[in-house]
């Protein structure tokens, strides 16, 4: 049962934020950390876990933006369903690209997805007729479950949070199993888990898969929260932001995951006085982390972590 | 314009365009030889030398001829002031942390740029003469001449300094097998400083001739790097020589692309290329050796 | 068991293994000698699926193997342990172990992420034979703790112990006892002994001679890619040829004392 102990205590916290923090204004700071989360939370298992570089993760997020977005604007889908469809096609998509992708591996894998994100960028800005272009669209409708509007920061919140422990409930699952083991020994050595009869290209698959296609629910959540998109917000930086947040957090925790969600972003908002020179902090960051931490911020927690989280991890499955 | 000089007219600007690919693939090639790392940052050199270059003949009215050499002089202190601070202090860094110390890198040297220059992109005249020159029925700028110039030049000296330099040669034995260079004496980590010096030098050259045609701003260095790394790939990462054609014949295709399919996937162009090399022959359309290096990764 | 004809792996112009035929008897130790690069650890690479083979035939329990993906063969019951021992120092001891279950388990992703019964009792077993192949190799260390700071020598245990969870039928050992000291050497020797007696059958490499010849049922050498000779510890120690090119003190090898 101590097993459950973390998560219970972030249901918590996440369910008495919102009483915390009266000003709604923070509330909606922290759909977008929660919109992230599901992002890095995954892409923690592709990056952490599985070792595979990808920085083209902004383009999953923008697929499912832009599909969700352009099926219940024009084809007037239901929001649902679109955001169903959105995961399907970016799905299909992502094991399209990962198949040749994923053969390669360190520089060339990072600069092959960079280059992927960039070409699908450059796709949302050039295809005017289908998604308008640089200056996006706008009157994306809202997620509703019955009578229930999900129109205000508030009730969004409690969506995507939602949705962000049900993620965390099942990849904490995997992650203490034989495919999170499975995906771990294809960051160990590639070859020696081919040997030990780990599918590795299969597996490698499967798991960009997956992240890409949580990637495309937060860019549905992101599309029907704020009713706007436009190219920008699913560009290099973005991708770049992802990975900076999942290693920033510690990127074989998925808890690390989480916590440079809510860290970096949050940031803008700590940096507002400084206008567009946040990109000058963010850099800091990335470099100090990198140089003196490279295991992230959960590494520095690692007495911490010893003392108690480690006692947890070596109880028997109760 | 007869469409002979149409086609004649796009090769010309992608011969331009393409040398500078070829001299940021240089950079990119001269560093991953030294030390296996892809430097995300190159592009960012490539947009100092174009920003400095700006300031001393703006604001400081130098004359082109004193301002260029302190530009570059200017990068390359950047290039190993970037070595020495994040890149040398490591020991044994995963690829994953490299690749983001020099993106981090990358993003501060952006930083700084739009602190000190702003976000408008900045305007730089040419070296000489705007008058067009006609060569059968096409155009040609003398500022494209200058960057066909800075190329030749910059493979010139490169190719006396790492064969006919004992510097050079030692780092060429550093590319070769940095255990045994260093095990004749070679000083590794000094080499390694040199190449990231050497390699801001050749992209402070590129981006001080290329300013005039495309203006700079802070940002412009990303794809102009992501461009000069599918040049480092097609001509087979590490080889001289296959950078230089690769990247003059990227210039030329994005060209032609971009007049006769679509100005607006211009620059998807080149990253189609680049991809379809890495999945196809990741050792390059020149490169065969380099198989063997992939396996380093 | 395992049958191979004509097995031929040529790299570019260099031919690493030459139409090398032989066969492998169900239970038996098989050691396989040679001097460097004379193709033992690319014959390793080629049983296993990692590198497919130029020509040639393997057949491993009268199924052809050639061609086959390495976790494929892995799951037909051919384990290995590396020359320079290739664990992960990202899981503890127990977690590589246990790794080793993973071709013998079958539990999708649903019904670990959803802790159906089914996966959650998978699991404990996983952990169950994880514990037992750690007691039987030997090692004593804190199977929760990282394997990165073990000495060498419990470092290749642990490997040991992570393909015996494979439950294999044939186990290939690619230089067990380099690195070792004599103590360790010993004990490899006879954990390799235990293995057979339990019903594996076990190939090795091995340049350690007082090992192979010791624990052998079979000794094969090889050089430059080729069988030289096959057959009895005592019957090869005699070989002429092996003892020219080879084992004995012939103007070979005093130039090239490190065989």
């Amino acid at each position: 049962m101590k097993k459950h102990v973390p998560l219970a205590l972030f249901v918590v916290i996440v369910m008495g934020l919102p009483v915390l923090l009266k000003n709604p204004y923070y509330i909606g700071a922290l759909v977008f950390v929660g919109i992230y989360s599901l992002i890095t939370i995954s892409l923690s298992l592709v990056l952490g876990y599985a070792g595979q570089i990808s920085l083209g993760h902004a383009a999953f997020y923008g697929i499912g933006a832009y599909t969700s977005g352009l099926l219940t604007t024009r084809w007037h889908v239901s929001p649902w369903f679109a955001l169903a469809c959105s995961m399907v096609i970016t799905g299909i998509l992502a094991y399209a690209i990962g198949k040749p992708v994923l053969k390669l591996r360190g520089h060339y894998l990072a600069m092959a997805t960079l280059g992927l994100g960039e070409i699908v960028y450059i796709f949302f800005n050039s295809a005017v007729d289908l998604t308008a272009g640089p200056s996006g669209f706008g009157q994306i409708p809202r997620l509703a479950i019955g009578g229930l509007v999900f129109k205000d920061d508030i009730r969004f919140y409690y969506l995507v949070w939602f949705t962000v422990a049900v993620l965390l409930a099942l990849v904490l699952n995997i992650i203490n199993s034989r495919i999170g083991r499975a995906l771990r020994s294809i960051h160990g050595s590639e070859t020696a888990a081919n040997a030990m009869g780990v599918n590795t290209a299969s597996y490698k698959i499967q798991i960009f898969v997956f992240s890409a296609v949580i990637s495309a629910v937060a860019g549905g959540y992101y599309a029907h929260f704020v009713t706007f998109i436009s190219p920008t917000t699913f560009d290099a930086n973005t991708s770049i932001l992802l990975v900076t947040m999942v290693i920033v957090g510690g990127m074989s925790n998925v808890w690390g995951a989480v916590l440079g969600a809510a860290l970096l972003g949050t940031l803008p908002e700590y940096l507002r006085r400084f206008g567009d020179y946040d990109i000058l902090v963010y850099g800091a960051i990335m470099m100090v982390i990198m140089m003196f931490a490279p295991g992230g911020l959960v590494s520095l927690a690692g007495l911490v972590k010893q003392k108690f989280v480690g006692n947890l991890s070596r109880e028997p499955a109760a | 314009m007869h469409s002979f000089s149409i086609t004649l007219q796009y090769i010309f600007t992608g011969i331009a365009v393409g040398s500078i690919y070829a001299m940021v693939a240089l950079g990119f090639n001269i560093i991953y030889n030294c030390t296996g790392i892809i430097n995300f940052a190159q592009g960012e050199f490539v947009m100092l030398g174009g920003m400095f270059m700006i300031t001393l003949t703006t604001t400081w009215k130098l004359p082109s001829l004193v301002a260029f050499p302190i530009a570059v002089a200017l990068v390359v202190l950047v290039g190993v002031g970037f070595e020495r601070i994040a890149i040398h202090p490591l020991k044994s860094p995963s690829v994953l942390v490299l690749i983001m110390i020099t993106i981090a890198g990358s993003i501060l040297i952006k930083g700084v740029a739009m602190f000190a220059w702003g976000k408008e992109p900045c305007y730089l005249p040419h070296f000489s003469s705007e008058t067009p020159i006609n060569f059968l029925g096409a155009t040609i700028l003398p500022q494209n001449l200058w960057i066909l110039g800075c190329l030749a030049a910059v493979v010139i000296v490169l190719a006396w300094f790492f064969n006919r330099t004992l510097v050079g040669k030692a780092m060429r034995a550093c590319a070769h097998n940095r255990d045994a260079a260093r095990l004749v004496g070679i000083n590794v980590k000094q080499m390694v400083t040199l190449s990231f010096a050497l390699s801001a030098a050749i992209g402070a050259v590129a981006g001080i001739v290329i300013t005039p045609i495309i203006l700079m701003d802070y940002q412009r260095g990303a794809m102009l790097a992501l461009k000069g790394f599918g040049a480092a790939i097609l001509g087979g990462l590490g080889s001289g020589p296959g950078a230089v054609v690769a990247g003059l014949l990227i210039g030329v295709l994005e060209s032609l692309g971009a007049g006769y399919i679509s100005s607006h996937y211009k620059d998807a162009i080149a990253l189609v290329v680049l991809l379809g090399v890495l999945f196809i022959r990741p050792a390059g359309l020149l490169g065969s050796a380099e198989i063997q290096r992939l396996k380093k990764f | 068991m395992l049958n191979v004809e004509g097995l031929t792996k040529e790299f570019g112009g260099v031919v690493a293994v030459n139409d090398l035929s032989f066969e492998v008897r169900e239970k038996q130790i098989k050691s396989i000698i040679g001097p460097n690069g004379a193709g033992k650890t690319t014959l390793f690479n080629l049983l296993t699926g990692l590198l497919p083979p130029s020509r040639g035939r393997i057949s491993f329990l009268d199924t052809n193997i050639c061609g086959l993906r390495p976790h494929v063969i892995a799951r037909m019951g051919v384990s290995r342990s590396f020359q320079n021992v290739e664990i992960f120092d990202n899981m503890s001891i127990l977690e590589n172990v246990m790794l080793g279950r993973h071709c013998r388990t079958s539990c999708g992703a649903v019904s670990i992420a959803l802790r159906r019964r089914k996966a959650v009792k998978e699991e404990a077993l996983i952990r169950e034979e994880a514990l037992r192949q750690i007691e039987a190799v030997g090692l004593d260390a804190d199977p929760h703790s990282s394997p990165a700071a073990l000495p060498f020598g419990k470092r290749r245990l642990v490997e040991f112990a992570r393909a015996l969870a494979t439950s294999p039928r044939l186990l290939l050992l690619d230089e067990p006892a380099s690195g070792l000291n004599m103590r360790e050497t010993e004990q490899v020797a006879q954990l390799i002994r235990k293995i057979r007696d339990s019903g594996v059958t076990v190939m090795l490499v091995e340049h350690d001679m007082s090992v192979v010849m010791e624990i052998s049922d079979d000794v094969l050498v090889m050089d430059y890619g080729t069988k030289i000779a096959e057959g009895k510890p005592r019957e090869v120690q005699k070989n002429r040829e092996v003892i020219a090119r080879y084992l004995g003190r012939s103007n070979e090898y005093a130039k090239n004392p490190k065989p």
